[in-house]
């Protein structure tokens, strides 16, 4: 006689440790997210002011200056980029750990 | 209440259409990552030759472009790749016509080392930090990316 399973309980169980996956997922992204955006800032800052004082040093011209600003707005731009493809990474992740609990709680349950 | 046989099925299932249907970034590329690393290394080490005229570097650097053509090439032709297209288009930015886009971090950078002739030390430092941050972040995110073999899963479809 084949095994017999309480789907019921099955799914309630795989409900409640998706919910706790997201949730832990999610905090430690933001943590990570918020993080990198407040050093990357800060770099912004320092690097312009490092500029600023070497153009006023005249250790750098005006197109050098101007050069270095360009690039930034474009390196701007590629972490904005960089953030989008992380963030759509940790949701690839987070649906490869759904489904490898759901694999996990159902030998479980079933005894496999 | 439900058979075994049953519930795995249905999950085997599931878990089948997941995986091929899901996945919204393409996964890690060995060769794309190599390329990468790689590229940036000489593009830093022709910025330092900026310190010398132009015209006596500039078969390298046409070497360089190409190099750079071909991954971009290779990059547009991997699937759900577009966030890492456009970021090298703001490093490396070709338009439809094949023309360098002027705006984009290192044909700008070709571009002033032709008008200036050569550069001076203070700026090729900066600017080399510039592009080695450009390259950085296309490798990180590449880094990134899901390795293509899932253990777990694989392990339980190939169980019957």
């Amino acid at each position: 006689m084949a095994a017999q399973v309480d789907f019921a309980d099955l799914f309630e169980h795989l409900k409640d440790q998706a919910v706790t996956l997201a949730s832990i997922s999610l905090e430690q992204y933001e943590n990570e997210a918020k993080k990198g955006a407040l050093l990357f800032l800060n770099e912004i800052k320092e690097k312009l002011a490092r500029w600023t004082l070497l153009l006023a040093d005249h250790q750098l011209t005006t197109d050098d200056f101007e050069w270095l600003v360009n690039s930034q707005k474009q390196l701007m731009e590629m972490h904005a980029l960089n953030q989008a493809g992380l963030t759509t990474i940790r949701v690839e992740q987070f649906k490869n750990s759904v489904l490898n609990m759901v694999v996990d709680t159902v030998f479980s349950f079933v005894k496999i | 209440m439900m058979s075994r046989t049953f519930v795995s099925s249905v999950l085997a299932a599931i878990i089948i259409i997941c995986i091929q249907g899901c996945a919204t970034i393409s996964p890690f590329d060995q060769y794309a990552y190599a390329q990468v690393t790689a590229v940036k290394v000489d593009v830093l080490e022709l910025m330092d030759q900026s310190t010398e005229p132009y015209q006596s570097h500039e078969a390298e650097i046409g070497e360089i472009n190409t190099r750079l053509l071909k991954i971009i090439e290779y990059e547009k032709h991997r699937p759900k790749n577009g966030i890492t297209v456009k970021m090298w288009s703001k490093l490396f930015g070709v338009d439809s016509a094949g023309q360098f886009i002027n705006t984009s971090i290192i044909p700008s950078y070709w571009l002033k080392w032709k008008k200036d002739g050569k550069e001076r030390l203070v700026f090729i430092n900066e600017a080399k930090g510039q592009v080695a941050e450009g390259f950085d972040l296309i490798a990180q995110l590449e880094a990134k990316k899901i390795k293509p073999a899932d253990s777990q899963v694989n392990t339980f479809l190939s169980n019957k």
